[in-house]
Formats: C-alpha cells, structure tokens, sequence
C-alpha cells in the first residue's frame, strides 16, 4: 500500500447519457511512468479530471492518492501533486511572471519560487526568454514552459494530459527528449495521456489502453504486447520468382503451426520462440535464395490498434 | 485563509489589466471628464452667468428645508456652486469605482474562462474563498485608488476655481470624508462581488460585460438619484447606509463561495 501513488476502485463518469468512464479501476506504484493511452474521446482528461478533484464522478468506490483519501484531504493532495492538461499559460504575462505566480499558489516564498522558477527555464533551455511575454512564444515553448509550470513546486505527483498535442513532429520529438529528462528523476510519478503510441513505448513503465471510457489492458508495454500477440511468427524474404517448398515444411518441422506465401515473402508461424533458432537452421540448409529472416516483433502500437479495433 | 495566495491572484489580474489598452484608457478618461472637465465648466459658468445661477436658485428653493438651512449663511453665487459641488457631483465618485470595477471584475472569470487560463489555477491549493477575494480585490484597489485620486483631483479643481467666490476652502466637508471613506468602499465591494458572481457564471467577456451592465446600470441610476439626498443627510445616517451596504457586502461573499463549483468553471469545448 505504501508504494501506490495513485488508487482508483470502480470509477465512473457520465455527462449527461454520455458515459465519459465506465467503471475504471487501477493502480500505479510510486516512481513509475504511467501512460493512459486512448483515442480522441476515450476519456483520458476526464480521468485526469476526477484524479484530481475538479469534477466528481457519478459512481466511486475509493480514489486514494498519495495514501490519501482524494475527497476528505483534497487541499493536501493538490499541494503535493502538479498538473498540465489542455490549458493556457497567461499570454500577457512573462515566462517567469507564469512560474512565480504557481510557485506562489503552491505556497512556495517568492524567493523559493524564483530560484524553482530559474531553475526550470534552465533545464527547458527557456532563460534568455525569460522575461519575455508568452504570447511571442512558439507552441513548443508554450508547452514546455506548461510542464515547467506543472514542476515548479517540486510535486511528488506530475500530470501530463497530452503533452504533445498540436506540436509537429519536430517540436513534438523535442519536447518528448525534456520529458524523458525529467520523468526519469524516479522520485516522482508521472501520469502521462497521450494518443501517440509510438511515443510513449519507450518512456512508460506502465501503460493502460482506455477505450471509449473502459480499460482494456494494463500492464508493462511488454506484457500488453504478450498479452496481445500470443503467436510467434517470423517473416521470410526469398530472392525473385523463388518459392518455398511449403508441404515439405510442414512435414518435416513440427513446431510449424502455419505458413502464409505471398510474392516473394513467406510468414511462418511457430509454436514457440525458442522453437526460431531450429527453424533457422533449418532454413539454412535450404538450396534456396533467401535474403532475411526476421523475428514479427509486433510494438505497442500494434497492441493497441488491435485493442481498440475489436469491438 | 492564506493572503498570499489571494494576493497572488489580485496581483495577477491587475497585471494583466494593465497590459491592455482596452480596459485601462476608459478607466482613464472617464474619471477625467466627470471630476475634472465637468466641475470646471459648471463652476466657470456660474460664475459669469447671473441667469444660470437665479434659476438654480430657483430650484434650490423648491427642495427639502434641511438643505436651506445648511446653504443659510451664503451669498446666491455662493449657494448655486456649493450645491452643484457638494451635493449634485457628489454621484460622481460612486459612478467612478462603479464603472471601473466593473471593467476590471466582469473580465474576472469570464475572461480566464475565455482564454482557457482558469483550470490551471484551479489544481493548485487555493481554496474557492482564497480565488474569490483575489478576484474581488483585484476589481477594489484599483477602484478605489481611482476614486481616491478623483477625489484629490475634484478638491483642487473645486477649490481652485471656486475660491474667488468663496474666498476660503470649502471642500470638502465633512459628510464627503464619510462618502469618500466609508460608503464609497461598501457600495463599490457589492457591485464588484455581483459582476465577479456574474462572470463567474457566464461563458465569455462579452457575455460577462452585457449582463453585468443590465444589472449595474440600474444600480448606477438609482444611486446617482439618491446620493444628492443622501449628502444633505446627516452623517449618522450616511454612516448607517454604510453599514447596511457592509452587512449586504458579506452576505453576498458568503453566498457567492457556498454556490461556487470548480467543475462549473471548466470550459468544455468539442
Ligand atoms: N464537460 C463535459 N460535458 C459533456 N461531455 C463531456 C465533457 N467532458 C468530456 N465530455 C465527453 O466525454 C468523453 C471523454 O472526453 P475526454 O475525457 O475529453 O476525452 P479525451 O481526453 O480522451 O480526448 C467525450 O465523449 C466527451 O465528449
Ligand atoms: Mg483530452
């Protein structure tokens, strides 16, 4: 129990007949990256929402954060936990004017804010833009500047509610290297939203696929892929117009569950991973022209269109 | 109730405020034209007009005996510029923080609303009182630094102009501290605390401005119809307006944090 940042028990929310959660449960440990990983709609800023007491949900059993009951110690939770979702920075202001004034709301003296504040233009490479106002900075700076917000009063608990949205790839790729770089400090838990797998596979420690409001995986990007793809295939690449001799292969290996040949490339299914060095070496043996042979490693985002697919 | 979380958010707007033209040239030019420009013509007038000041005079006759008695001991140019000076301008200054708090205090929520800036301020620890007082007095201490350079200004001007009739500084007396101190302050926080209520309900600016002005203007007219009475009252009874008008203030706050819910003031856009 002590190790859990973030308990959430048979959570649900409805606007109106709109069932924005339906009845989400999950658990994250302390330390971790989580990601919550949806489709547009899927529920992911409500989540965000409720986690953190700005709208009630409609049916609850527990929401503990931190240890703490969310509803009786909500002025406690808020002091330890930072949070960015979908919101703007105060574009007549200056960058440091944005950090001091959170800094000020979490309580932090203003001596306290301003040395958290510099510090945090340093680290996002924002300093000589300090004192300029928001409105002439980029989106990526806007939004880095928007995480920085979300750390100015050191929280044991960051919210990253789609840190990426509206970003080009470029920009996008940057700012995701400065959330590696502060998501990696293990003291603080990060809860990350995002629709962009390909992103988010290599920071979390945990993910969870949310689905027009319902979980429908949970775990390590590793075991979510496992738990998805369960057969083991390797693909095959033979020279123009070769072709294998697939009943043969069949016959001889018995571990072969399944063979799909189409133009010059050949999918084989196995019955287990260790059975792909026998095949190898079988295929070795072989008078034919073959140019790779490759494990199907199939990533997250393979796992999760396959999720969000199926009905 | 942690004051530097309230000055934080008060400190903010009035930043903001000040940032924009739009906002800050009306505070600036209207309270010109009503406590200087307005005053300096009505006194110049009467005192080169002897038709102006006798049907004045005439006017005068026909209101309340209090009022004579307290004009007794002055000439007919002398009654004609103190009344105007003291009783009919005197809805000036309510009109000034009234307008220029409504200006600041519509813009409150609904602006930050409006810009999509609210929610962030609402994850951290500042409690729903602590956001409001922010707001409230980010709307009152310009309001009142305004009147209160008004009020400066409007005596200089009065007494400057007026001297050669009266020959003494008549302004201000003593009834104009209480306006200016006590019940300037009172009526100014309840109308800040309706338009901030306001703007915390509505969706944008615009919404925010022609709401708050269907319900100020009223306020507005009423009070320019009253002040002139209320200062040839005695001071006890301005000072219990004043109280009345505290007594409204406070309740109002109450009911304003009771009925206010954070979920309300996310913006949901499609
Ligand atoms: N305040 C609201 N009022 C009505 N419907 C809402 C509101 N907030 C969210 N929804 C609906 O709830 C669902 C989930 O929305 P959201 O949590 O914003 O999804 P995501 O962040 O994953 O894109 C959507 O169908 C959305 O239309
Ligand atoms: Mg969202």
């Amino acid at each position: 129990m002590k190790n859990i940042a973030i308990e959430a028990c048979h959570i649900s929310k409805s606007f109106g007949n709109i069932a924005a959660l339906d009845d989400i449960s999950f658990s994250i440990q302390k330390g971790d990256v989580f990601g919550l990983l949806g489709p547009n709609g899927a529920g992911k800023t409500t989540a965000v929402r409720l986690l953190n007491g700005l709208i009630k949900p409609t049916e609850i059993e527990t929401i503990s954060i931190l240890g703490l009951d969310l509803q009786k110690n909500i002025q406690d939770i808020r002091q330890r936990v930072g949070v960015l979702t979908d919101t703007n920075l105060y574009e007549r202001l200056s960058a440091i004017d944005n950090l001091l004034i959170f800094g000020m709301l979490y309580g932090l003296s203003h001596k306290e804010s301003s040395q958290r504040a510099e510090h945090l233009l340093e680290q996002f490479e924002l300093s000589d833009r300090a004192s300029s106002k928001v409105e002439t900075f980029s989106k990526g700076m806007k939004q880095k500047l928007s995480i920085a917000r979300a750390l100015i009063s050191d929280p044991e608990i960051v919210y990253l509610d789609e840190p990426t949205a509206g970003l080009d790839p470029e920009a996008s790729h940057e700012l995701l290297q400065y959330i590696i770089k502060v998501s990696s400090d293990s003291s603080k838990t990060f809860f990350i939203t995002s629709h962009r797998l390909e992103e988010m596979e290599s920071i979390c420690d945990t993910v969870a696929i949310l689905d027009r409001g319902r979980i429908k995986a949970f775990g390590s990007p590793h075991d979510l892929v496992n738990q998805v793809f369960k057969d083991h295939w390797v693909t095959v690449t033979l020279g123009n117009g070769t072709r294998l001799n697939i009943s043969l292969l069949k016959l001889e290996l018995s571990f072969v569950q399944d063979i799909e040949q189409s133009n010059n490339e050949v999918k084989i299914k196995v019955d287990d991973r260790a059975s792909i060095p026998k095949l190898i070496r079988y295929l070795g043996k072989l008078d034919t022209d073959i140019y790779s042979i490759a494990e199907d490693v199939p990533n997250l985002q393979d796992a999760y269109l396959a999720i969000v697919k199926e009905k | 109730m942690n004051w530097q979380r309230v000055f934080t958010i008060t400190r903010k707007d009035i930043k903001e405020v000040a940032s924009t033209g739009q906002i800050i040239a009306p505070m600036v030019i209207i309270p010109l034209v009503l406590i200087g420009i307005i005053p300096a013509i009505a006194i110049v007038s009467l005192r080169f007009s002897e038709t102006g000041t006798i049907s004045l005079l005439k006017a005068i006759e026909k209101l309340p005996p209090t009022l004579m008695q307290q004009l007794a001991g002055y000439t007919g140019n002398q009654k004609a510029i103190y009344f105007i000076t003291v009783y009919i301008l005197a809805s000036f200054f309510l009109i000034i923080p009234i307008m220029v708090s409504t200006l600041i205090s519509a813009n409150s929520f609904a602006g930050e609303k409006e810009r999509k800036t609210l929610e962030g301020i609402l994850y951290t620890p500042i409690t729903d009182l602590e956001l409001i007082t922010g707001k409230v007095l980010a709307s009152f201490i310009p309001a009142m630094a305004i009147s209160l350079l008004s009020f400066f200004v409007y005596s200089v001007v009065v007494n400057a102009l007026a001297y050669p009739v009266f020959m003494t500084i008549y302004f201000p007396t003593f009834n104009w501290w209480i306006l200016m101190l006590w019940l300037v302050p009172t009526v100014s926080f309840l109308v800040i605390s309706l338009v901030v209520l306001i703007s915390a309900k509505v969706r944008g600016y615009q919404e925010a401005n022609s709401i708050a002005g269907a319900i100020v203007l009223p306020i507005v007219l009423v009070t320019i119809g009253q002040v002139t009475g209320v200062m040839y009252l005695s001071a006890k009874i301005i000072l219990l307006t004043g109280l009345l008008f505290l007594v409204a203030d406070a309740l109002l706050l109450r009911f304003i944090t009771k009925s206010f819910h954070r979920d309300r003031l996310i913006v949901y856009i499609r």
